[in-house]
């Protein structure tokens, strides 16, 4: 049987309502979400499943924290229903961290502790830039690169802060300066979109993170994975004992290399990738990169038994 | 692209959809904003989709969630954005 890679999803990913089925129906769901209430005194499954909590589950915040979680919670109930053990685990930027904790490199309520923090850092320092976060989809990203160059202007820098796919990219600036470039994306025949609740990340635009992000992760005491993670700041896996620290800190300023880790588990022969969480954007970003990584994903009800149908055909 | 009447362009997008989110049975009026079936995530999947499908250039003054919310208001983008299209200069 060939092993899948388990992909955890980022920030913007959550929807009102997501994972519901699996929380009314499984213990080990409900048991997850009580944890993460029990750690941060927060009823997540309050804010995920009531319509009326919509606006705390779409910022950056709460969102953080609800991502982790329901995505914790699907990799237990993938576990405990087909229980077939991943080759690698990743994560698209805030994704990495439901990797590490999947791969038993931290336990989960220290994780929420860290993203906690992370959160409020990243807050902190994104107040006072006024900056924004934006995808440019369907333009080679050669063509994207170069749009952002020119418009780059020094003490008014743009940066690409994630390589998706081969034809998306998000951008990141001040939010001016961004917006300015919807019309010239246009023209060469892309869109630009603004993500919303975003702000300048993964650009040095976020310098000032950095230092306090590793002072908050020197507190932790990390575990040896149980399969290699791959990192988003070079598409290998983490060198959890010497670097995972100053390689994480680090990722605040660096762009998202998502296209080079889907190159990763090509080359090391991976054909199955399961999305452990909601909303299928990484499915998507794999199936417009390559063919060969038959991709699953992890969010309804009928999933389980799709996949349990697919994996243990393999 | 040949000329396609109302129906079959709503069965395109029907396909698309069905192939692409959990649905059991879909009404072209249904709001699928609204059961959290669509979301601007999906709405920029799908616009790739659209773009190639139906030969049409979607630009960001169309990413309003209206016009995804059902597959009429998909319809009514996609035929609007046509008509445009062949309007003679």
């Amino acid at each position: 049987m060939k092993k899948p890679a388990f992909m955890f999803p980022g920030l913007g990913s959550q929807y009102p309502g997501m994972g519901r089925a699996f929380y009314e129906n499984y213990k080990i769901v409900k048991e997850t979400f009580e944890e993460a209430e029990d750690t941060l005194g927060i009823d997540l499954a309050e804010v995920c499943f009531t319509p009326k909590a919509e606006k705390e589950l779409a910022g950056a915040e709460t969102g953080r924290l609800a991502m982790l979680t329901i995505s914790i919670a699907i990799y237990r109930l993938f576990m405990e229903q087909i229980n077939i053990s991943p080759q690698f685990c990743l994560g698209h930027s805030l994704g990495s961290y439901s990797a590490l904790c999947c791969a038993g490199v931290i336990d989960f309520s220290d994780m929420l502790h860290i993203i906690r923090h992370r959160g409020i850092i990243v807050n902190q320092v994104n107040a006072r830039l006024n900056g924004i976060m934006a995808w440019v989809v369907n333009l080679d990203n050669q063509i994207t690169e170069k749009i952002v160059r020119e418009n780059s202007q020094q003490g008014m820098e743009l940066y690409v802060s994630a390589y998706d796919s081969p034809n998306q990219v998000s951008i990141s600036g001040r939010r001016n300066l961004v917006m300015s470039l919807v019309q010239k994306v246009e023209k060469a025949g892309g869109l630009l979109y603004p993500l919303k609740h975003s702000g300048p990340f993964h650009c040095p635009l976020m310098q000032d993170t950095v230092e306090p992000f590793r002072h908050v992760l020197g507190k932790y005491h990390f575990c040896p994975p149980a399969c290699p993670v791959i990192s988003n700041n070079d598409g290998r896996p983490y060198e959890v004992e010497n670097r995972l620290v100053t390689t994480l800190a680090h990722h605040l300023v660096k762009p998202v290399q998502w296209q080079e880790s889907t190159r990763y588990l090509v080359k090391q022969g991976v054909t199955i990738a399961v999305e452990m969480g909601p909303n299928k954007v990484l499915k998507h970003l794999i199936q417009s990169s390559t063919n060969s990584i038959k991709t699953y994903s992890m969010e309804k009800q009928k999933d389980l038994d799709i996949l349990q149908q697919a994996l243990l055909k393999e | 692209m040949n000329p396609k009447d109302s129906d079959s362009m709503k069965e395109i997008i029907r396909g698309y959809l069905f192939e692409n989110i959990s649905l059991e049975e879909l009404h072209n009026d249904e709001d699928l904003v609204e059961y959290g079936i669509i979301n601007s995530l999906f709405a920029i999947q799908m616009l790739t989709f659209l773009e190639k499908e139906f030969c049409i250039k979607i630009t960001l003054d169309d990413m309003e969630m209206d016009n995804f919310k059902s597959v009429n208001s998909l319809y009514g983008m996609v035929e609007a954005k046509q008509v445009l299209k062949n309007k003679p200069v």
